[in-house]
Formats: C-alpha cells, structure tokens, sequence
C-alpha cells in the first residue's frame, strides 16, 4: 500500500497549484468585479465597513448636521447615498439572470473538460466486495445526507428567486421563496456541525487515538482542491448564513425602514456574492465526490466501503481506521 | 408631451402639520392589515426650532421606476397614466423592490409561512389592480379602486391643508410654483425627490 510518507518529495509548484491557480483566480475575479464591473460606489461600502467596526451602522458616513436641508429630507426619510448600493441590486439583478447562464455553462465545460483529461471516473477494482470497512458513523452520515438535502434545496430555491424571469412567479416560487428563509434557518446548525466535523486538518494539533473521534470527525487528510473546497464551504456559508439571517430577521417595517435598509442592501450584496461564488465550490464538490470518482454516494449512505476500494481511491482513511483497531 | 396625463404626489412640506390624516385615510379605506403603512407621515429634524418639517410619503410612481426594473418575476406594470401597479398573484415576496425603492414604498406583511414576508403591497394611487375594475376580488387585494369612480386618491382628499397634492404632473408643477411664488421666495430648488422620481422635467 502506498502512503504519503513512502512517496517521493513533490516540488513547491506541484504541492500548491491548487492554491496558487485558485488565489489567482480570485485575484482576477475581484479585480474584474471590483475595479471594472461593479456600479457601487465600493469606496463608499470601503468606509461603510470601517464605521461599522465602530459599532455604526446607519451607513451615515457624515454628521446629519452638515447635510443640507434637502440632503437632511433624504437621508431621514429612506437612508442614506441611495444610489451607492442599490443601483448594485439593480444590475446584480441583470446580470445574474442574463449572464450568470453562460458563467455556469462555462464552469461545466471545465469540469467536462477535466473529466475527459481524467480518462472518465476512477473506478476501485472490487474483488471482495464483501470485505466492508465503516468508514462513516451514524450521526456523520445524518449530518452529511442532510447537508446535502439542505444545500440542494436552498441552492434550487435561491435561484428560483434569481430566474424569477423563468419561473413566472405565482403560487409556488412564492412557497419556494418562503421556505428558502426557512431552510435557511435550519441549514445553520447543520452548517456549523459540518464544519467542525470536516476539519480534517485539526489532525495536523491532535492525534485521532480513539473509536469516538473517529466517530465525530471525518476520516482522512485533505488534497489541496478538497481543502480549498472546505475552506471555501466554511468561508462563503459563513458569509451566507450571517447575511442571509440578518436579511430575514431585520423585517422591513415601515418604521425602521430608513434606518436599517442601507445595512439590508450591504447584507443583499454579501448574499449575492456569496451565493454565486459558493456556486462554483458547489460544482467541484459535487464534481469531484460524485462525478470523477464512482462510490462516494453509496458509502455514504450505508456508511460502508470495500477494503480495497479504499486501498486504491482513500488509502489514508483506511490508514487512520487500520489507526483505531491496533 | 406625453398624449396621457401622468399622475404624481407631491406633498408640499411647507403645509404639512403632521396629523397622519392621510395615513389614517389610506389604512382605513383600504383596510390594509396592521403593520402595513402604504402612506407614512416622516419628521425631519423632530423638536428642533426652525428645522423640523413633515413629509406625507407613499409610492411616488416613477416615471423610470427602480421596482419594476429589479422585479424578478416582472409583477410590476406601468399604466398609460404612469401609474405604478403590480399583480399580487405574480409577486413572490422577495423584496428586491424594498431594496430598490429609494422612497421606501413597498410594504410586506407578515402573514407568510411561519411568520415571513407576504406578498408585496404599496400605494396604488387609489387606481386598483389587475382585476376586473371595481370586483371584489379587486378590492380585497389592493383596495379601493376610487379613480374609476371619477375620485382623487383618499389620502389627498383627506389632507386638510392641501398639502397632499395629486394629479397630472404638469398640473401639480403649476401648483407648486404658484404657491412659492406667492410666498414672495421664488423656486429655489426642485420639489423633494422630483428629480429622483419623475426625471428632470
């Protein structure tokens, strides 16, 4: 069996391009959307941001006192510069009706494109099928299945409000948008449960010595591409999670509107955002767990897999259970 | 010149004495639900000699009106006489015309499933919906529909020192402009919010 301390020492570039090409990416993403895309006045949420690390969040940037009378009128009636976020969730609107289509498309040409310099899906050779080794508890296998659950549907509900042009609206995108509130709740605590167990790295500070960490934490060590995955998981549905539970629980009542909706539409930014670039993470995952390599969905459900499968696709979560029996 | 009339609201904070007559018209014609305010009266500056003022505000009714254009399900439709009105049947309640809204216009029951957001409901000028003109049907989703009976929108009606004004535009300019001149002040600036709503006209 060949295990990472037998291998041979691979070069700086070959241990970190995942990093390095995803950093770039990124890089180019956010010079793109921040310098040439985006209509916002991004120094404006700059300074937004800097006044709500000291507990602000009127989004005021200057004392009400030194508005003109007619600037006074505004700000104290709908909240303050208008046109610095919102004229965002106008074209924000546009553009992921119109064009988020061809970025998907896009995205799945590449994953198409790996899966045939891959050669297809990677398939275990099982010649004693019957020779199973638990690989995921009960209470893994629950947090999974419903992570999975939950992030399809608010996923699937998330852009029925977004292609709200091919849905027509009515009756059931209006349920659909409901419930997207409402899952989006519950996704919360699995989120978090999630992230704690899939911190693989935690084994880099604590040796996984027993059965029960077994148990709670997944098994094995990340590659670089399913690290950046998780980090981009606990990342973006950190940012989800806070903006998206702050959009529902500050209701818009007629009362507070002026002072709480300049913060809304900074937080309606932060979803957008963070929904459309959990989006590509979302397509690796499912790309990589379910589509180039055949067996992921089975063992998690059962929570079993052949000896030998593991031997030759995750020869280092049958090192760390081979851990646990001696 | 447009061939149709196109009907604004302009509150003339010089008159406005803050008695929520308007609002109070609004909910009770429409007998809209507790928590949602079509019409608000908003003060500026609150207690401060010489610097407070009050402002009527509902839907203005934009000419190039920001809900219509972020609307993901395109509920919204402007009538001929500019009047901005949507479909409740078609809206999803998901607020992206609060966000756009710079008057604060739309308004969201808490009525849906456990507790969120409703359909969206806001001013309709008196003028209706979709429906069939005057139905029940009609009434029970947006309220009266008072300008197909030859009325004015009830919170103007109702304002007692005709600070609301409502009507054709042009009308309601010549209005405004009559009364700062005979104020002896001259226009100093564009009405509240005219440049936002309604362009520069």
């Amino acid at each position: 069996m060949a295990t990472s301390k037998s291998a041979p020492r691979r070069g700086f570039w070959s241990r970190n391009k995942a990093y390095i090409l995803v950093l770039l990416g990124f890089a180019l993403l956010t010079y793109w959307y921040f310098w040439l895309a985006t209509i916002a006045d991004i120094q404006y949420v700059y300074r937004y941001f800097l006044q709500m690390l000291h507990g602000n969040f009127t989004g005021q940037l200057v004392p009400f006192d030194s508005l003109t009378h007619y600037q006074q009128m505004e700000v104290g009636l709908f909240g303050p510069r208008y046109d610095a976020i919102a004229p965002e969730v106008i074209r924000a609107f546009r553009e992921r009706q119109e064009i988020l289509p061809y970025v998907f498309a896009v995205e799945f040409t590449a994953f198409l494109i790996a899966f045939i310099l891959q050669g297809g899906r990677k398939k275990a050779t099982v010649t004693h099928p019957e020779d199973k080794v638990q690989v995921y508890s009960l209470f893994q296998r629950f947090v999974i299945l419903l992570n999975i659950l939950l992030v399809l549907y608010l996923f699937v509900t998330g852009f029925s409000i977004t292609f709200g042009n091919w849905t027509g609206g009515g009756l059931i995108p209006r349920y659909m948008r409901m419930t997207h509130e409402l899952v989006g709740l519950a996704w919360i605590p699995i989120w978090l449960i999630v992230t704690i167990i899939a911190f693989k790295d935690l084994k880099f500070f604590v040796r996984p010595s027993s059965r029960l960490f077994g148990k709670i934490f997944l098994k094995g060590r990340y590659t670089p591409m399913k690290r950046i995955n998780y980090l981009a998981f606990v990342a973006f549905g950190f940012i989800l999670i806070v903006s998206g539970f702050l959009l529902w629980y500050l209701y818009p009542d007629p009362k507070t509107h002026a002072q709480i909706i300049q913060f809304k539409r900074l937080m309606l930014f932060m979803h957008f955002m963070g929904s459309a670039i959990i989006s590509f993470f979302l397509f690796e995952t499912v790309y990589t767990y379910f589509v180039s390599v055949q067996g992921y969905l089975p063992a998690v459900i059962t929570g079993k897999v052949p000896r030998e499968y593991l031997e030759q696709l995750a020869p280092d979560i049958l090192e760390e259970i081979e851990g646990y029996e001696r | 010149m447009n061939a149709y009339a196109r009907m604004k609201f302009y509150c003339d904070e010089g008159r406005c004495i803050e008695c929520n007559g308007c609002s109070v018209a609004c909910d009770e014609a429409h007998e809209l639900p507790v928590g949602i305010s079509r019409r608000k009266v908003v003060t500026v500056n609150d207690g401060v000699p010489g610097k407070e003022f009050s402002l009527s505000v509902a839907c203005m009714h934009c000419t190039d009106a920001p809900c219509e254009q972020v609307c993901p399900v395109h509920c919204f439709y402007i009538r001929e006489d500019g009047i901005v009105l949507h479909d409740k049947e078609i809206c999803i309640g998901c607020g992206y015309c609060l966000y756009a809204c710079p008057f604060g216009a739309p308004q969201f029951p808490q009525d849906g499933a456990f507790g969120t957001k409703g359909v969206m409901d806001k001013c309709t000028m008196c003028a209706g919906g979709p429906e069939e003109t005057n139905s029940a049907k009609e009434r029970e989703l947006y309220g009266q529909n008072r300008l197909a009976e030859g009325k004015v929108p009830v919170c103007a009606a109702m304002c007692s020192t005709k600070a609301l004004l409502v009507g054709d535009e042009e009308s309601v300019s010549k209005i405004y402009r009559e009364r700062v001149m005979a104020r002896g002040k001259g226009v100093q600036s564009a009405p509240y919010g005219w440049d936002i709503a309604y362009g520069n006209k």
